[in-house]
């Protein structure tokens, strides 16, 4: 694994894939004492480690978006809130690597929403590098700068965002009222090679030598009746899909 | 170890058992107290304050035992043993500052009520209040009171093995107050193997003169349970893999 410094680095994998064993660390649950407030479960962790600093605890707080000094108990906050008491024990000692596993699980979408701006914050203005798994992969998408692979234990691929999203296949689109005539037409007279038929009416093209609106041109002067034709992309899933081998993400 | 005390005192502030505890073991004098005025008025001072042993004897561990217990229990139930045994703290220094909190809460209690049986005696018993009394009485009931806690050692040690069960230790914080207070109607020809047996030894170490052969047997007794209870709560939490 290459995790660069100041980066959000995401661990994707299927549920068992060995995310949680690779990293050795979580926050998947976090687990404070339900009887006391935020502010005293980060003075007894700050104490456990030797290092007790009320000014940390107070920024730390301030980062995540708690109250310094409430008196609300661990108890009555909400999964969002307990998440974000998890990151602030995390960064409470203003450590260079934080490590995250499944930080959105169990969250609403504005919690999500919410958690995803927060490590965000933390690596684009506290300079945190952030080691995140998950096997959710839209939240994956809008988070991460760089991703990870990882399989049956086996991290099957590695690389930048960028690099990812030029993985992921183009690929035209169309449904049509004929579809074994135009796969035909397409294949015989376009010369057009790689095609594929998901479904009876749906036929995808890999192959981009021509432009939607010349395909568009030549399908109708041949005749054929065109119900829609669009250009697509690959989602991460379906890159993940073909990765690792047609094991769906959980 | 300064740190981690510090963080168990946190804890045991907000401990609601605990102040209950407290509650309970000031209350048990106080209700003695009120007894004589009330109900018993013609109770003798030596009867009164055997009566107060007596009761303290058998609610004392219950309420101690109760206390570690749910200190304890919500470590595992609350999964905070997981943040504490991945922090850079040794389990030593972890479990020994439980039992140094555990021990000043406990300490702080029975002192509270022997300042209430001592305030009962000046109320109910003033020809007996003298400094020679008040001195048998504290020493009996601090004796009493410490013994007692030694022996409620080994209950931590159940507790970290049971983790975040809670009835193991609560049957063996009721077996060893059951045989503390039976300690107390011990004949005279079972009085060997009473002080053999940690918790009866407790009630059997008021009942010999200090420094007798019976003391001297107790106080080892008393003394080993409570080393093999701790050592034993040490090793167990040093291979727990949570």
């Amino acid at each position: 694994m290459h995790v660069r410094k100041g980066r959000i680095y995401g661990l994707l994998g299927r549920n068992g894939a060995g995310k949680t064993t690779i990293i050795g660390s979580t926050i998947e649950s976090p687990s404070f004492y339900s009887n006391l407030t935020a502010t005293e479960n980060l003075l007894i962790f700050s104490r456990l480690r030797g290092k007790v600093n009320e000014n940390k605890i107070c920024d730390a707080l301030g980062v995540v978006g708690l109250p310094y000094q409430d008196k609300k108990i661990f108890s009555k906050y909400s999964l969002g809130m307990k998440q974000r008491l998890a990151i602030a024990n995390a960064i409470k000692n203003d450590p260079e690597l934080l490590i995250l596993d499944e930080p959105t699980n169990g969250l609403d979408p504005i919690g999500i929403a919410e958690m995803r701006m927060l490590i965000r914050r933390l690596s684009h203005e506290c300079g945190k590098t952030i080691l995140i798994s998950s096997h959710q992969l839209s939240e994956m998408e809008q988070m991460v700068d760089w991703i990870g692979i990882i399989h049956e234990g086996r991290m099957l691929e590695e690389c930048s965002y960028q690099q990812l999203e030029e993985n992921r296949h183009s690929y035209i689109r169309l449904i049509v009222k004929e579809p074994e005539q135009v796969y035909e037409y397409l294949k015989k007279t376009l010369s057009i090679e790689n095609i594929k038929r998901p479904e009876a009416s749906v036929i995808e093209i890999y192959d981009l030598k021509y432009g939607t609106l010349e395909l568009n041109s030549r399908l109708f002067a041949a005749g054929f009746a065109v119900a829609e034709i669009s250009k697509c992309q690959n989602s991460l899933e379906d890159y993940f899909k073909e990765l690792t081998g047609g094991a769906g993400i959980a | 170890m300064h740190n981690a005390v510090c963080s168990e005192i946190i804890k045991f502030r907000r401990n609601k058992m605990a102040w209950v505890g407290t509650l309970i073991i000031a209350t048990i004098p106080l209700f003695m107290i009120w007894n004589r005025l009330v109900i018993d008025p013609q109770r003798e001072y030596m009867e009164w304050l055997m009566s107060v042993l007596m009761l303290n004897t058998l609610i004392l561990p219950i309420v101690n035992g109760f206390v570690i217990t749910s200190n304890m229990q919500r470590e595992y139930q609350d999964r905070t043993i997981r943040n504490v045994l991945t922090a850079p703290v040794s389990r030593e220094k972890f479990l020994t500052a439980k039992l140094v909190v555990w021990f000043l809460w406990y300490l702080i209690s029975f002192c509270l009520s022997e300042v209430i049986v001592i305030a009962g005696c000046y109320i109910l018993f003033p020809v007996e209040f003298t400094t020679r009394n008040m001195r048998y009485a504290l020493s009996l009931f601090t004796q009493n009171n410490f013994f007692s806690f030694i022996v409620g050692i080994p209950i931590l040690l159940i507790c970290v093995k049971q983790q975040a069960l809670f009835y193991p230790s609560m049957l063996a914080t009721l077996g060893s107050a059951v045989l503390q207070a039976a300690g107390l109607q011990v004949s005279e020809e079972l009085i060997l193997p009473a002080c053999i047996c940690p918790w009866t030894a407790v009630s059997i170490s008021g009942m010999v003169g200090w420094g007798t052969q019976y003391w001297r047997i107790c106080t080892i007794t008393i003394t080993v349970c409570g080393i093999i209870g701790f050592i034993g709560a040490l090793v167990s939490f040093k291979r727990q893999d949570q």
